[in-house]
Formats: structure tokens, C-alpha cells, sequence
């Protein structure tokens, strides 16, 4: 295991990243920073610029305006890095896909960038706080060492 | 004095429109305010035209996560307006019921975010751990934490079985102490009162040019609310109050806001009361040609749907006019004249869902652009900083 | 006020504009008014009505655009609206976001959509569409397809941008 994704593993910032969704993929993964879910036990901040993060958490569908601004996010971030589409929207383009302004889904706008980025998906219209919180440790595992 | 824009969005989403905003400052003062919308404009509309009657409620749900009761209701109502059904009482009070518990949370949610952005994290920890019971009495009761997709044209989709009503009694005693204590520490706190009071602030006039709705208008002093005004659900059958605060600043929306979620409380039990086994849906056979127009009272303010048949399925236009789209502009109203710290504490009186948090400024021809870049945690750092100085002078 | 006492009232002072007052029911009342008053009649019903603006639609039909104001007299509950008309293919409007802050929004989101011109409107930039949505193609027109193949989206709309860009 290399020092760089050594250090990626122990403590992942995230930056949370809406792209056009409906907000309640961003509610829910602010509720994993609350009391109840409380992802700081496993080190795990909300970052408050993307080149400070580890991960990047995408939510929604990927609409035209937000397209580039989501692959200069993506550029701006150090890599390695891991992204996370969180909610149907972002796997798939979801209930939204054949609308006029879709211009995603998020998995493909970012391989434009990066062929080789490594992309986490949580299905679920909103995928629950747990769901989440497994999701981001699956991807950590994913990542090859 | 130099002028200087500060870029604050794109990724920082209100409602279903993420915005750009450009803050033109002069010194600490905030002087104009432009925004841009159209990162999270996903085309609705459209796509409403391309689905039936019965489809296009599951889809409303997820134009706002946080308003995904009050967008269907009042898209059935537009329908029910269009093709005069009567929904029968048991499905009234069902739609009462969501309705409210959908504003205890959307509240909390945005008082914990206040919270946050004035550097007072214990706020935001407490109001979204008194959330959370919520949001797991409606996982129970209706099968999701926030998509509900209850309603349908005619009535409800799924009943609440009688024996499940103690739980609702049980969880809003929970809620009703939680918030009648974080209440008395809101009003009680001097520093608050300080730090919010005399910020942002929209007068009655300015509320009723821009057209704003909700708790933003509400807090002005205007006495309007959905509810009351045209009575839908089952808000006629029951005692309650609107909360009206003169003052047009922060810390009266807020007082408006709290002030609410104990009133929707006293909603739901009352609904509890008096809910009486029976249908829940009325039979709708066909919409006619025509148009209808249906309007409820979200978290945030008033929705308003227009819907135009031709007599089939699909729906020939339809419209959504979500609060967040007339309170919004606003903006340009109190923003103006503020200090740079208190831009985003003004910005977020309004509640926008969640996503503030996230901002960073994308500026790509670097060189070129002479435009000063404030990302989340400078402005956040300035609007915790002027709440430390008056902790101190106090 | 009854429903009686508001009809009449607007019929006394919309009536001289208005081509048609339709209450369709007691709660919803719609009036037709010519484009030349729409402006007249807009601030009526804001000024001497204490209506709210709650929100234009903009609506496509065969031979006009037309836009329908609605307001809500939050005093009585009822909802008004005024039902103007641009005619094509100029679809030019006079603006009411000069007089009335309010609509501002939803007149650039209406002139994005539906490509009605606004006359005098203060600020018509656009508002809801993306950057690089190529000029002149506008979503809710009846001639807009929006069922593509689902893959096609992105190459859709990228050949539209060369189209229009492209001299």
C-alpha cells in the first residue's frame, strides 16, 4: 500500500456536491453528520472547499449548466480520489433522464475527465443515512492498494 | 470606495434551483446582488407532459425533497379543482397529517442551519436531533423518511391503520417538549437576539412588491397564509392560528418559524382527535377539458399549480410555482446595504433547503478575472467572528 | 366580500379592458384581456385589489402564446387570472416586471421557455437555462421534441449548438 492512498484510507473529507438534484439526497447526507448517524467516528468531515477533500458526493442528475462546473470540481480535487453518486438521480439520471436538460448521468461526465476514476454508487430515492455510510466505506475498500 | 464582486454558487442549491449569486461589495457593505439560476433546472414541466394524471404526483415528490407533501397536494388540488371531485373526510385528515409532519421537520431542519451559520453548532446538532423522531414516525407510517407519495388525485394512496394513531400522539409529545424548550433558549438568548434582530430586513411594503410568500412575509407582518385563506385539507375543521411578526428581520422569521412547528403540532393532535375510520379515495373516472389551479402552503412559503387538459391523460401544461422562486428575489430588497457577514445568514432566513453549506467559487480564466473569491468557510469564519464580538461585548 | 360583490366589482373596474370575465367556479375567475391592457389591468388587480402576483404561466397554442397572471386575493381566497396573448410569430409582450418587481423572474424564465419578447423589461437576461442552450430553440413550444431516445440528450443538444453557432 502506497503512503498516498495509506493516508486516504484513515480519515476521508468529503465534499458534497449538488448537480441538480432535489435535495433530499443533501439532507440525508447531512443528517449522516448529526447525532444520530454522527460519520465523524469514522473520520469523516464535510470539506468546505474540493481540494481539501477525499471524496467527492455527488447528488442529482447532472444538468447541462452544472456539467462543466462538476468536471473542473472533479480536476480541482487531489487525487487519488473516490466519488460517490449518491440517489437514483446520480447513478442513473433516474425519474429525470429523458428531460430536456439532463445532460449526465454523473458516472460519465466525470470518466470524460478521468477514465480511471473510481466511482461509488448508492441506488435509493433517497438512499437512507446507512446506506450511505456503507457506501463510503465500500468505496474506501474498492480502492486498489 | 472600490467595488469589488464576490462570486458566491454555483453548488448551492434552493430548492430545486442551485444559484449563482454575484455580491457586489463596497468595503464590508453589501451594495447590489445578482443571481443566476439554472444548474438544478431539470425541465419538470415538460416532462409532466409525457405522464399521466397518475404518474405525475410520484414525480412532483421529487421536485423538492423537503416539500415532497406540499407539491403533490397541491397538484391534486389543481385536478380535483379541474374535474370537481370530493375527497371523502378520512383522506382530508391523512393529507393534514403528512402535511404537518412534513413542516415539523422542513422547520427544525432550517432552525439547526441558522444555527450553524451564526457559529452556533449546539443549535444545529440539537434541532436535527429533535428531527430525526420525525422523520422515523413517517418511515412507519408511510414507508419512506422523506419521498411520502401519498396522495393522489381524489384522496390518499395508503391509509394509516387506526392503530398506529397513539405512536403520532406519542412521538409529537416528544417533539412538543423538545421544541418548547429549544423555543424558550432561542427567545430567552440575548446574544441571538442581538446577532439576528435588525439583519435582513424585508418591510411589509418590499414583501408585498416582490410577491413573497411563507414565514419570509409572515415575519413583515403580512397576514397571509394558504391555509386559512382557502381553506384545503382538513385545516377548516380544526383550531389553530397564523403567526404574524411585525419586525421583517432574521430573528422574527425565526420566532415565526418555531412558533409554527408548535402550532403544527397542535394540528396533527387534533387531527389525531378527530380522524374517523372511512374511504380515503374518491373514484375519479375522467378529467375533463379545461383548467384548474391548485395552491397549498409548504414549509417555505405558498405552491401554486396550473394544470390545462384537453381531455386525455396527459395534461397539455402544466405548471409548478415553487415559494423559494417569489421569495428569491427578495433579496435584492434586504440583502442590500447589509454587512458581507450577515449576507449569508440573510440569504439562508429564507430558508433554502440544506445545500448553502456547499459553496465554492469555479473561476476558470484566473488571470484574467480580477474577481475576489470567498469560499464557504471565509464567509462562514466571517458571520461566526461578528457573532463572537458581540458574545463579548455583552 | 361575497362572490356576487367581487364579480361585480370587477366587472366595474376590469370591464372596460376585459374581453371575457369567466367565473368557472367561485374560487377561480378568469378573465381574457387584449395584450394593449394587459398592463392597465395588471395593476388593478395588484394596486386596487390588493391581489398578489402569485406567478405567470406561459402557454403555446396554435396561432399565440398566450400568458395567463394569476392572482390571489388573499382576502377572500379566490384566485384571478388574466389571460393576455402574444401573437406569432413576433410573440412580443409589454413587460410588467417595469411596474411590478414581483415578475420579473417569471418573465425571463417565460421569455427562456416559450421565447415571448418582453417590451422594457429591466433586466432580460437568461435566467433558467444552461450557458450553452443554443439560442433560439425554447422547450415548452409545441414543436420542441422532449421524447428522445433516452441516450441521445448530450448529441442532441450539442448539434443544435453548431446549428444556430455556426453561420
Amino acid at each position: 500500500m502506497g503512503l498516498k492512498t495509506w493516508a486516504l484510507k484513515k480519515s476521508i473529507w468529503l465534499y458534497h456536491a449538488n448537480v441538480g438534484a432535489c435535495n433530499n439526497c443533501d439532507i440525508e447526507v447531512v443528517d449522516c453528520l448529526t447525532p444520530r448517524y454522527d460519520i465523524e467516528r469514522f473520520g469523516m468531515l464535510l470539506a468546505g472547499s474540493p481540494r481539501h477533500a477525499d471524496a467527492l458526493v455527488v447528488t442529482g442528475i447532472c444538468t447541462c449548466q452544472a456539467r462543466p462546473r462538476l468536471q473542473e470540481l472533479y480536476l480541482q480535487m487531489a487525487k487519488p480520489c473516490v466519488v460517490l453518486c449518491i440517489g437514483a438521480c446520480a447513478c442513473t439520471g433516474g425519474i429525470f433522464r429523458p428531460c430536456y436538460h439532463f445532460d449526465g448521468p454523473v458516472d460519465k461526465v466525470i470518466r470524460e475527465v478521468d477514465p480511471d476514476a473510481i466511482i461509488a454508487y448508492v441506488p435509493g430515492c433517497p438512499p437512507k443515512p446507512e446506506a450511505i455510510i456503507s457506501g463510503a466505506l465500500k468505496a474506501l475498500d474498492a480502492i486498489p492498494c | 470606495m472600490k467595488r469589488t464582486v464576490i462570486p458566491i454558487g454555483p453548488f448551492h442549491p434552493i430548492q430545486e434551483e442551485p444559484e449563482f449569486f454575484q455580491l457586489t461589495v463596497e468595503g464590508e457593505t453589501v451594495v447590489d446582488v445578482d443571481v443566476r439560476l439554472s444548474c438544478n433546472h431539470r425541465g419538470i414541466e415538460r416532462l409532466c407532459q409525457d405522464l399521466t394524471y397518475d404518474q405525475i404526483p410520484f414525480l412532483l415528490a421529487r421536485i423538492c425533497g423537503i416539500c415532497s407533501a406540499s407539491h403533490p397536494m397541491a397538484f391534486c388540488q389543481a385536478c380535483e379543482d379541474l374535474c370537481g371531485v370530493e375527497t371523502p373526510p378520512r383522506g382530508l385528515y391523512l393529507r393534514s397529517i403528512i402535511c404537518e409532519l412534513e413542516r415539523i421537520h422542513s422547520h427544525l431542519l432550517w432552525v439547526g442551519l441558522a444555527g450553524h451559520f451564526i457559529g452556533y453548532n449546539t443549535v444545529f446538532m440539537w434541532a436535527w436531533k429533535y428531527r430525526e423522531p420525525v422523520l422515523e414516525l413517517l418511515e412507519r407510517l408511510i414507508g419512506n423518511r422523506n419521498n411520502y407519495e401519498n396522495f393522489c388525485v381524489g384522496g390518499c394512496r395508503r391509509d394509516i391503520p387506526q392503530e398506529k394513531l397513539p405512536e403520532i400522539t406519542e412521538v409529537m409529545d416528544e417533539v412538543q417538549g423538545n421544541v418548547e424548550m429549544l423555543t424558550k433558549a432561542v427567545l430567552d438568548d440575548p446574544i441571538l437576539k442581538v446577532r439576528l434582530g435588525g439583519i435582513g430586513i424585508l418591510t411589509y411594503e418590499q414583501a408585498r412588491q416582490w410577491c413573497a410568500t411563507g414565514p419570509t412575509t409572515r415575519g413583515s407582518g403580512v397576514d397571509i397564509d394558504v391555509r386559512r385563506d382557502e381553506p384545503y385539507a382538513a385545516y377548516n375543521l380544526l383550531d389553530w392560528q397564523v403567526h404574524v411578526q411585525p419586525a421583517g428581520d432574521v430573528f422574527a422569521k425565526t420566532v415565526v418559524r418555531l412558533l409554527e412547528v408548535l402550532e403544527a403540532v397542535k394540528i396533527i393532535r387534533q387531527c389525531v382527535d378527530q380522524i374517523e375510520p372511512g374511504e380515503i379515495r374518491a373514484e375519479v373516472r375522467e378529467m375533463p377539458q379545461g383548467e384548474g389551479i391548485g395552491h397549498a402552503e409548504a414549509p417555505r412559503g405558498e405552491t401554486f399549480h396550473y394544470v390545462c387538459s384537453d381531455g386525455t391523460n396527459y395534461p397539455i401544461r402544466y405548471k409548478v410555482r415553487a415559494p423559494t422562486y417569489v421569495n428569491l428575489p427578495s433579496f435584492k430588497s434586504s440583502v442590500i446595504g447589509q454587512e458581507l457577514a450577515d449576507a449569508m445568514l440573510t440569504v439562508a432566513a429564507m430558508d433554502p433547503c440544506y445545500s448553502c453549506t456547499e459553496r465554492v467559487a469555479v473561476v476558470r480564466n484566473r488571470r484574467h478575472s480580477k474577481k475576489e473569491i470567498l469560499d464557504q468557510r471565509t464567509l462562514m469564519k466571517l458571520s461566526w467572528e461578528k457573532t463572537e464580538r458581540i458574545r463579548k461585548n455583552i | 366580500m361575497n362572490n356576487e360583490e367581487l364579480l361585480s366589482t370587477l366587472q366595474g373596474k376590469l370591464g372596460q379592458f376585459a374581453v371575457e370575465i369567466v367565473p368557472r367556479n367561485p374560487k377561480r375567475i378568469y378573465i381574457d384581456v387584449p395584450p394593449e391592457h394587459s398592463i392597465a389591468a395588471n395593476r388593478i388587480c395588484f394596486e386596487e385589489l390588493q391581489g398578489r402576483l402569485t406567478t405567470a404561466t406561459g402557454r403555446d397554442t396554435p396561432h399565440r402564446i398566450e400568458v395567463l397572471y394569476h392572482y390571489c386575493l388573499d382576502s377572500c381566497g379566490v384566485v384571478v387570472t388574466l389571460r393576455t396573448w402574444a401573437e406569432k410569430p413576433e410573440c412580443t409582450l409589454d413587460s410588467l416586471a417595469a411596474v411590478l418587481p414581483g415578475a420579473n423572474f417569471i418573465e425571463r424564465e417565460i421569455q427562456d421557455l416559450l421565447g415571448v419578447k418582453f417590451r422594457n423589461h429591466p433586466d432580460p437576461r437568461r435566467l433558467i437555462l444552461a450557458d450553452n442552450w443554443p439560442q433560439g430553440v425554447y422547450p415548452l413550444r409545441r414543436d420542441f421534441s422532449a421524447r428522445r431516445k433516452r441516450n441521445e440528450t448530450p448529441e442532441f443538444l450539442r448539434e443544435l449548438t453548431q446549428e444556430v453557432t455556426s453561420p
